[in-house]
């Protein structure tokens, strides 16, 4: 009995499961990345009146430029702004020239006007200061009233 | 003489308050957009195209999406839906469907997410956000 139990000691040991065979298995992440524009307009221009009531623009004492924030994720994308609209009142009724123009600091630093080709934009951050401006032609004088522009700045 | 200048002043005051009251700051407006690229093949007369415009920051913001063509001329795409609001921090699908023009194998568009104000800030100079996609549909024949 004895060297029963001896024996099935030594074979209980000697029968112990080995170290498991290790196995190794890849598991796979996949993601997407697309590179995309983010505009933040921070705040809105003001726009100055001349002296002579020829002119409003953002360059006119009292006016301020509208500012933005550009977020480009990669690069390939451009800055451009197109040619403003002015809403004016009923009593305005002459026509006047307007002109939108940009500049940039940060990740790209270019400057542009709506008649020009869009800028390239650098990976980054990107801050935009955006100018506009409306002109009447020869004596003509911009109406009492409220003036609303609008200026679109576009990243493609 | 000095009534003039008091005249000419009074003027100069009533239109600077008219326009830097009409120029007040607007609502901040954030816009994005992904994919800002793509290329598209289709058997039919049409392709389509999924965008996702995002709203990143916390407050809501009105949305309107307008596919052009490379000169910037509207295009007669289906657009749905072409006007939505968005939360903050969210984005969601859109479909476009831009016919190809007669007898083109391709057509470059831009798609083009853009901002629109909230009524209320109508009297205010506004700076509007435009992100646009360019897409280009190839006509498998």
């Amino acid at each position: 009995m004895k060297k029963f139990v001896k024996l099935a000691v030594v074979a209980s040991i000697a029968f112990v499961p080995a170290q498991a065979f290790a196995a190794t298995g890849n598991v796979q992440f996949n993601a997407t990345v697309t590179h995309t524009c983010t505009i933040t307009v921070n705040s809105a221009g003001t726009l100055g009146v001349s002296t002579d009531f020829g002119t409003l623009s953002s360059l006119q004492a009292g006016g301020a430029a509208g500012s933005a924030t550009i977020a480009a994720s990669g690069s390939g994308f451009d800055v451009s702004v197109d040619a403003p609209n002015l809403s004016k009142p009923a009593a305005d009724t002459t026509s006047e020239a307007l002109s939108a123009s940009y500049i940039t600091t940060g990740a790209t630093t270019v400057s542009g006007a709506h008649t020009d080709a869009a800028n390239d934009l650098n990976n980054g951050t990107t801050n935009v200061s955006v100018h506009m401006a409306a002109v009447k032609s020869g004596s003509d004088v911009f109406a009492a009233g409220t003036y609303t522009g609008t200026v679109v700045l576009r990243c493609e | 003489m000095n009534s003039i200048s008091t005249k000419t002043l009074a003027m100069t005051s009533f239109l600077g308050c008219a326009f830097a009251l009409a120029l007040l700051p607007s609502q901040a407006a954030a816009q994005a957009m992904s994919p800002m690229r793509g290329e598209v093949k289709s058997f039919s007369d049409s392709f389509a195209l999924r965008v996702f415009p995002a709203n990143p920051y916390e407050h809501r913001i009105r949305v309107e999406v307008k596919v052009y063509d490379q000169n910037f001329n509207e295009v007669a795409a289906m657009v749905s839906p072409a006007n939505f609001t968005l939360a903050g921090r969210n984005s969601r699908p859109v479909s476009v469907i831009v016919p190809f023009e007669s007898g083109q194998a391709t057509r470059k568009v831009r798609v083009c997410t853009e901002s629109i104000p909230f009524p209320g800030q109508k009297q205010t100079t506004t700076i509007k956000a435009q992100i646009c996609g360019k897409f280009l549909g190839e006509r498998v024949q």
